[in-house]
């Protein structure tokens, strides 16, 4: 059992900063970012907000800045931050609600913007629309496909800390994947939107922070740069 | 499906950061560590002029002033892009205002070594 200090950015209801509450929390060596909140809640401040679901790093709700990085509550074993100091704050470049909690409002508006769902020709179709496992898509697209709409990379990103217009590198993701997928057919609409220049791939200057971020080592980065170069021959995205 | 504009300027920067690497290397050289004169500490106004009176090396240096110029001022609007919240018409403005300075620059080089 180890005692640390735990310095959280609080709010009022407004979302308006207040102050840095700081709390004394003593952890086992295997207790995560989300323990220590649990804990502050359960025995030291009732008042204190913060966002959490699956506890397993499956759902990405616990998402926070956490000792200048944005991460993961539940994934954060308190231990390996390498500091008896722990400094919490919300997630950057999205709107605070309350403490910890922020809105996800602007990512899912920027993640509406790129069409996420399927567009199919064969949409009445009771058919199963399969992918070969041969396939390019099937073959290069697995890790990309595990995002879970954490927003990490959108509070990690430096461009969007300044643009509000970016899409942001989550969005991009998602739009590069159904760009790939043999069975979307939207593609203008959505190289349209990527190929914005003030909200889409030209505004990344690939500086990985998103990359770094990622609680599912999803190479995003990676991601950008290869639409930006499939925007010279955008046809070739989709062959197999 | 055609390419896209933006994509081609996305390229350009990448190639003419490229070449810049290769002459800005050529430039230093020439400038101060080639040349025998400047070696020997004797260099005058008539040893640059017959080395800028070549043709080839009037192509070096234009072709150096035009990547130069657009490297230099489409970085320039991309840093506007990336750092400023202007709208659609400010950012047009801006982009025409730094291909005036281009063109104006280009001239600018080119002209003088008409004066030769």
């Amino acid at each position: 059992m180890k005692p640390y200090q735990v310095k959280i950015a609080r709010s009022a209801g407004n979302g308006a900063p207040t102050e840095v509450g700081t709390f004394e929390v003593v952890l086992e060596e295997r207790m995560t970012v989300l323990d220590a909140l649990f804990n502050i809640q359960r025995t030291q401040d009732d008042s204190l907000s913060f966002r959490c679901a699956c506890r397993v790093g499956m759902c990405g709700t616990c998402a926070m800045y956490i000792n200048s990085v944005p991460r993961l509550a539940c994934k954060t074993q308190v231990s390996r931050l390498n500091s008896s100091t722990v400094t919490i704050g919300p997630l950057p470049n999205l709107p605070v609600i309350k403490d910890l909690v922020v809105s996800l409002e602007p990512f899912f508006e920027q993640w509406k913007k790129i069409k996420p769902a399927l567009h199919s020709p064969t949409r009445d179709s009771k058919e199963l629309a399969c992918i070969p496992a041969t396939s390019r898509y099937a073959r290069e697209t697995p890790q990309k496909r595990d995002c879970i709409t954490c927003g990490i990379c959108y509070g990690a990103c430096g461009i969007k800390s300044s643009s509000a217009e970016y899409l942001g590198p989550a969005a991009i993701n998602k739009a590069f994947l159904r760009l790939m997928d043999p069975r979307d057919t939207a593609t203008e609409e959505r190289l349209e939107v990527i190929n914005n220049e003030r909200a889409g791939v030209w505004r990344c200057h690939a500086q990985f922070n998103c990359t770094a971020a990622c609680p599912k080592n999803i190479d995003l980065t990676d991601t950008i740069m290869r639409l930006k170069r499939a925007m010279l021959f955008p046809s070739g995205l989709k062959k197999a | 499906m055609p390419a896209y504009r933006n994509v081609l300027w996305w390229y350009v920067q990448r190639i003419t950061g490229a070449l810049l690497v290769v002459l800005l290397t050529l430039h230093f050289w020439v400038e101060h560590f080639m040349s025998k004169t400047l070696m020997r500490g004797d260099l005058t106004y008539a040893v640059i002029l017959s080395r800028i009176s070549n043709p080839v090396w009037q192509a070096i240096d234009i072709g150096f002033l035009l990547v130069a110029l657009v490297h230099g001022l489409n970085g320039l609007r991309n840093i506007v892009l990336d750092y400023s919240r202007v709208g659609p018409r400010v950012a047009q403005a801006i982009t025409v205002a730094l291909v005036a300075v281009g063109l104006v620059w280009s001239w600018w080089g080119i002209e003088a070594f008409s004066k030769l």
